[in-house]
């Protein structure tokens, strides 16, 4: 009986009630069981016969002795919990059990700490699983991350809707093969980031990739691929998680455009600084160069001469400060008015100008510019291209042959462009070509040539947001080729 | 007596060619002169004073903007014979691009860079 009372699990605690002026005022221990001594931390002798409220004062703080007299005077059985805190011998939670009998009542503590530990581990475990559950949820229906799974032939076998959105697919797409969304340039870059998770399928592998949307537009992705393994390790499907940086690449890209139209504009205005430095130069020296002459002794024929290129200089002079005006007026006035012309209609009016040149050097002309062909320009500026481009193809013709002029446009899907062909003299492009557009270049040693023709002409090109290009073969002739952006 | 008899000038600009002939005529320093208006013109005309006197010119004042043929594809020209490329040449131009006097530089046959008007004290003190 002994052997039983002290090897149960319980404390057991058996309590006789101490009775005063017809009142229960404590309980006398009788008699405990190991399990208690364990829990009181205390040995059975320093415990039997003892009152229990005397020895530990708390059991009337904390109302248990109420408890154990309330059970014994109603013989009514107890059931509770508590908990003692940390920091007292026993701490720990319980459950507890008081029982009366005649004499008192008998008290069964059993520690549920572990059980109690357990059961929280357990409502912890359960919490865990439902936020991943939820967070999992949630990553799935992101609207800001894509996820694709593939199997190992590359086909897919999850797409979430996000990417479906973005992308414009249905589920259709489940099963086809992933590379046919790879724009063509990226296909060796993803069949790399492939081959490095059948390398190393423990890491992720980053890889910015191009794919086509339903409708054929690109959207740049920062990919990350990484291997799924199965249950024996071997490579099941391989996850990919992809942003959308199609809005950073195209800042990039854009940024490295202004990058570098800035640095060909600061190329220019430096070349610009120096021409205007050489061309004001090359006038004021030759005034400075007679002025010293006419100090000098001179006959007076000499005198009068150097009198006359006095003149002559300060009138070229003069000449070339307009003409960098008029290039600065074209280069700060982009924002020029513009207006839809007709450029069969304008060209025809240019040539008109001509008529009597065209006449006379029986020069072929076709104009094959069909009617309502309409480019945005400034018209003061299409007027001076087209005389420009024209007369040059006038001074500029073979003798040895009848000119000959085609002019002709096509459009394509960012404008329209205009093609002058003629069967001239031709320029040496191989010498010339970083110098055609430039101030003041001539090419053919004309006396009237002045250089300042194409330099204006492409100045208000560009000033309307078109370009010029140049084809040329000596002794064959020359296309000019003026691109009206819309 | 002359010590730099014949200068070639090689310049387009009719005003400035006239200028530097005139200061030439007054410097006792300097002989005959002949002007061209650009390299083409001014090669041949070296390639014929060769042919005929079988010496080269002592001097080629040359500018470097000009049509048909300009002072560096001149220079180029004349780097690649034999006997051409011994002929000192004194660049002579409106130009103060710095990128053009460094170019300049890198032909031996180039004493030095000068601009315009032309000052026959430089060009002597170039000469040694």
């Amino acid at each position: 009986m002994r052997l039983t009372f002290d090897s149960s699990l319980e404390a057991i605690y058996i309590l006789e009630a101490v009775w005063e002026k017809k009142a229960v005022v404590d309980f006398l221990i009788r008699d405990i069981n190991k399990k208690a001594e364990e829990e009181m931390q205390m040995d059975c002798e320093h415990l039997l016969g003892k009152h229990i409220c005397r020895l530990f004062p708390i059991n009337i703080e904390n109302g248990f002795f109420e408890q154990y007299k309330e059970a014994h005077l109603s013989n009514k059985k107890i059931t509770q919990e508590y908990t003692v805190p940390k920091d007292y011998p026993g701490a720990g939670d319980y459950y507890q059990q008081i029982v009366p009998y005649s004499k008192g009542v008998i008290i069964y503590n059993r520690n549920n700490s572990e059980l109690k530990n357990t059961r929280n581990e357990l409502d912890k475990s359960q919490k865990v699983a439902e936020d991943l559950d939820v967070h999992l949820q949630s990553v799935m229906m992101s609207q800001t991350v894509y996820i694709l799974k593939t199997d190992m032939e590359g086909n897919f076998t999850y797409l979430n809707d996000y990417f479906l959105k973005k992308f414009g697919f249905t589920s259709d797409i489940l099963g086809t093969n992933s590379m046919d969304t790879v724009f063509v340039e990226d296909c060796d870059a993803c069949m790399e980031v492939v081959r490095k998770c059948f390398e190393q399928p423990e890491k992720a592998h980053s890889v910015v990739l191009r794919k086509y949307t339903v409708d054929g537009k690109l959207k740049s992705g920062k990919w990350e691929f990484k291997a799924l393994l199965g249950p024996n390790q071997e490579l099941e499907e391989i996850l990919c998680l992809g942003f959308d940086i199609t809005e950073q690449v195209n800042a990039f890209d854009k940024a490295n455009e202004l990058l570098a139209i800035t640095r060909d504009q600061n190329t220019r205005l430096r070349s610009f600084a120096y021409i205007v430095s050489h061309n004001i130069r090359s006038h004021s020296s030759n005034i400075s160069g007679i002025t010293n002459l006419l100090h000098s002794s001179l006959t007076e024929e000499d005198r009068e001469m150097f009198l006359g290129m006095l003149g002559t200089s300060t009138d070229l002079l003069d000449q070339t400060i307009n003409h960098l005006n008029e290039i600065l007026t074209i280069q700060q006035t982009t924002d020029q008015l513009t207006e839809m012309m007709d450029l069969r209609v304008e060209v025809e009016k240019t040539l008109s100008i001509f008529a009597q040149d065209i006449g006379m050097l029986d020069a072929q002309i076709i104009n094959d510019i069909p009617e309502n062909t309409r480019v945005r320009v400034v018209p003061a500026y299409l007027e001076s291209i087209l005389l420009n481009l024209l007369s040059n193809a006038i001074k500029y013709r073979d003798p040895n042959r009848p000119l000959k002029i085609h002019l002709f446009s096509s459009i394509f899907e960012q404008g329209i462009r205009l093609s002058i062909t003629d069967n001239g003299l031709g320029i040496d492009l191989s010498r010339h070509s970083e110098h055609v557009f430039g101030m003041y270049k001539t090419f053919h040693g004309n006396s009237d040539a002045r250089g300042f023709g194409l330099f204006l002409t492409k100045s208000q090109v560009e000033a309307m947001g078109g370009t010029i290009e140049l084809d040329s073969e000596i002794g064959k002739g020359s296309t000019f080729k003026v691109t009206f952006y819309e | 007596m002359s010590e730099w008899k014949n200068v070639i000038i090689v310049e387009d600009d009719p005003i400035a060619a006239l200028l530097t002939k005139k200061t030439l005529e007054n410097d006792s320093a300097f002989g005959d002169y002949q002007h061209y208006p650009n390299g083409k013109a001014a090669l041949d005309g070296v390639r014929t004073f060769l042919a005929v006197t079988g010496e080269i010119p002592d001097l080629i004042l040359l500018d470097l903007n000009m049509p048909v043929m300009n002072g560096w594809q001149f220079l180029d020209t004349i780097g690649q014979d034999a006997a051409l490329s011994q002929i000192p040449v004194v660049i002579l131009t409106s130009s103060i691009d710095p990128r053009d006097i460094s170019r300049s530089q890198k032909y031996p046959s180039v004493l030095g860079y000068l601009s315009k008007p032309i000052n026959t004290k430089e060009v002597r003190r170039l000469l040694g």
